[in-house]
């Protein structure tokens, strides 16, 4: 009788046993394991983490699709690092000793990404960042670390470009409390300087997560008196910044511009249905445009998140996309999953991504391993509920359709 | 004339009183049920969601899209919210009240707080990421005086605040139900002694909790917007303005309010905007180095 209640015993231990072994792990020694990062909770911005995630995914789902890599399939663990630097450094390490991927792309805020480098340095893995614009990133001069993103003191040139060849003398900022919003505060300082430019710029570091920006707005208003705000604060507070400027009839105005320095304000139908008539004017400066031409594989994607999400994408599926498509390549590249095959592949990469053909620099500075030649554009809408396509393109020159155009307030 | 100063304090108790309204809420179910209740910025957030189902056309209704006016919107949202509160009572904290158990008070804290973290993501995954603003209960912006204008709905929320507020004070002081109230929230087992039902008390004191966080949460969406973690940061203020008025103190709640919210806008301009969120720290520890129970508060907690 006990024999007979062991061996059932026995069968049903098996019989978990085999159900817990999950296809996948069946499938393990099959797959290469990539890791994707991004804030997907709160307090990190879980509105943009989704976005650049559909990115990393397509990519992947694309490079599956076509065979895998190596001859095997990808296998993509997504971490939510919920925009906390320790949680970003834990799940990295989480990713490399637990899941052992062979390497990550992704992230979102530039202080969770500085604290990720560190590990990713200490184990010597290759990291492709996905969307964090701090210039200390790439500055920092570490093997593994790459950038296919835009970086902050390359967009702060050019809204100082475009302020400078609008004749604005006066400007005053908002930035976020982060080392992406401090960061494109010391650039803009610096860029003037570089640029030689004309203009007495002063800014104000806020906390982002506030909800009542009306008594700085209101000392600017009264006492600075800018001809542009700039606003580096991710939404929700950069759009309380916006929808508060304009209830205090402050920016976007005849006599003060308003500009999203954070390209949040690209997602249209969100921005639309957050800041409603608060929008009208609003310059913003963003990595991508989707009214300039892609290259093939760009415009395959975009239309792919316009038949899916019946709106025009922002530029953080095509950051993402770029982050782990430039990986993958590398890996195949490589013909190995080796770390330091890996990096070597990635120095000597040459792609056609979304947004034009990526190659990494091997420079000092910020451009260490940065895509150099990233796009970048300055927009303006012009209508209330308008879509990013249709937005005035006002920088560089070589797209331009319109001038800045001011309220008739 | 320089209105400059005027202006940012106008701004400030405009705020504060919006901050007083989201505190009461809390301090009411501090002093009838002793539970620090860490759900409440959700029911701050499930106010602004309710208002914009209600009104914004986006949700359907036996195919029958909903787009009521805000003004209906925003009581509909409050009695939605106070139903739910009451839901909370009865199904998870009366134990607390009925069942014989140790350390209810932490039973009550890791309750509410899992409930928080529940209903944040909950949203998020209900409703996604995405901000959403509900139309405007006062459209436009107002001239005050110098440089500052203020929208319509910024000065509709306070005089809703001004008006829920003093409605619940004189509901808790001039009425039989608001003294039963005091009194289960002096001496509990003294009330029951007396024929007050203390654990309908709770009910109660839930209900005006829903009721005016919800009111809070609908009549501020259209300014702050509403998404999952909105309730978030305005719960911390109410957890600072409370302590700082008195625990249990309804009166020092919203005097506590009020300095809490001119020392943010003067603070933001005169020190650094940089540190908004930490001068309300500053004023607790300074408050609390010289009056232990807070400004109004005493030994013995009471409504």
């Amino acid at each position: 009788m006990t024999e007979v209640r062991n061996r059932k015993l026995l069968s049903g231990i098996a019989l978990v046993a085999a159900l817990a072994v999950p296809v996948s792990a069946v499938q393990a020694g099959e797959t290469i394991k990539i890791g994707g990062l991004a804030p997907l909770s709160s307090p990190g911005s879980y509105q943009q983490g989704p976005e650049l995630v559909l990115g990393l995914e397509w990519a992947v789902a694309d490079v599956n699709a076509a065979g895998g890599v190596l001859g095997k399939q990808v296998e993509l663990i997504i971490e939510d690092t919920q925009g906390r630097p320790p949680t970003g450094a834990t799940v990295v390490e989480k990713l490399i000793t637990r899941d052992k991927v062979v390497a990550v792309a992704g992230e979102y805020h530039s202080s969770v990404c500085k604290a990720e480098i560190e590990v990713f340095h200490q184990h010597g893995i290759p990291f492709v960042i996905g969307s964090c614009w701090s210039d200390s990133l790439t500055s920092a001069g570490y093997d593994e670390v790459f950038r296919t993103s835009v970086y902050s003191s390359k967009l702060a040139e050019n809204m100082v470009a475009v302020m400078a060849a609008n004749g604005i003398k006066k400007a005053a900022g908002l930035v976020e409390d982060t080392d992406y919003g401090i960061g494109i505060a010391k650039n803009i300082e610096n860029a003037i300087k570089k640029l030689n430019a004309d203009i007495d710029f002063q800014y104000e570091v806020v906390e982002k997560t506030s909800k009542d920006f009306v008594p700085i707005l209101l000392k600017y208003k009264t006492k600075v008196k800018p001809e542009i705000l700039i606003v580096a604060v991710t939404q929700p507070g950069g759009f309380l910044i916006l929808k508060q400027a304009h209830e205090i009839r402050f920016a976007p105005t005849k006599e003060t511009l308003y500009l999203d320095g954070t390209c949040t304000a690209q997602n249209d139908k969100v921005f639309w249905e957050a800041v409603k008539d608060a929008g009208n004017y609003v310059l913003m400066s963003c990595p991508y445009s989707p009214s300039v031409k892609l290259t093939e594989l760009g415009e395959k994607i975009k239309q792919r998140y316009i038949d899916k999400f019946d709106r025009q994408p922002n530029y953080l599926p095509l950051q993402g996309y770029d982050a782990m498509i430039s990986l993958l390549t590398a890996i195949k590249n490589a013909g190995s999953t080796d770390s330091k095959a890996i990096i070597k592949a990635l120095k000597a990469l040459k792609i056609e991504g979304t947004r034009g053909v990526i190659e990494f620099s091997q420079e000092d500075g910020v451009w260490h391993h940065q895509w150099k030649a990233v796009p970048t554009f300055i927009f303006q809408y012009t209508k209330v509920g308008q879509s990013s396509g249709d937005a005035a393109v006002l920088f560089p020159k070589q797209f331009a359709t319109a001038g800045i155009v001011r309220p008739q307030n | 004339m320089d209105y400059y100063l005027l202006a940012q304090l106008i701004n400030g108790v405009i705020f504060g009183l919006i901050y007083a309204l989201i505190a009461l809420g809390l301090t009411i179910v501090f002093s009838i049920m002793r539970i620090v209740n860490f759900s409440h910025g959700e029911f701050y957030m499930l106010g602004g969601y309710t208002l914009y189902a209600l009104t914004s056309g986006a949700v359907t209704f036996f195919s029958i899209p909903l787009s009521m006016p805000t003004i209906i919107g925003l009581p509909i949202a409050m009695v939605a919210v106070a139903i739910f509160a009451i839901a909370i009572e009865r199904g998870m904290l009366r134990p607390i009240y009925t069942v014989r158990m140790d350390r209810p008070e932490e039973y009550a804290i890791i309750l509410t707080f899992g409930l928080s973290l529940f209903l944040q993501y909950g949203a998020l995954t209900a409703v996604g990421p995405y901000e959403m603003t509900p139309g405007a209960f006062w459209e436009g912006s107002k001239h005050i005086l110098g440089d500052l204008y203020l929208a319509g709905d910024r000065l509709f929320a306070t005089g809703v605040s001004v008006l829920l507020i003093a409605i619940t004070i004189y509901f808790i002081y001039g009425t039989w139900t608001g003294r039963a109230l005091m009194a289960t929230a002096q001496n509990r087992v003294g009330a029951t002694v007396v024929g007050i039902n203390t654990v309908r008390m709770n009910m109660i004191a839930m209900a005006l909790a829903g009721l005016l966080a919800g009111a809070a949460g609908a009549a501020m969406a259209p300014i702050f917007l509403v998404y999952p973690d909105v309730g978030q940061i305005p719960v911390i203020k109410a957890f600072v303005i409370i302590v700082l008025g008195g625990m249990g103190s309804i009166p020092g709640a919203v005097v506590a309010a009020i300095i809490l919210g001119v020392v943010e806008s003067l603070g933001s301009v005169y020190v650094s905007v940089a540190y908004r969120d930490v001068f309300a720290f500053l004023v607790l520890i300074g408050v609390l180095l010289f009056r232990p129970h807070g400004l109004f508060g005493q030994k013995e907690r009471r409504a």
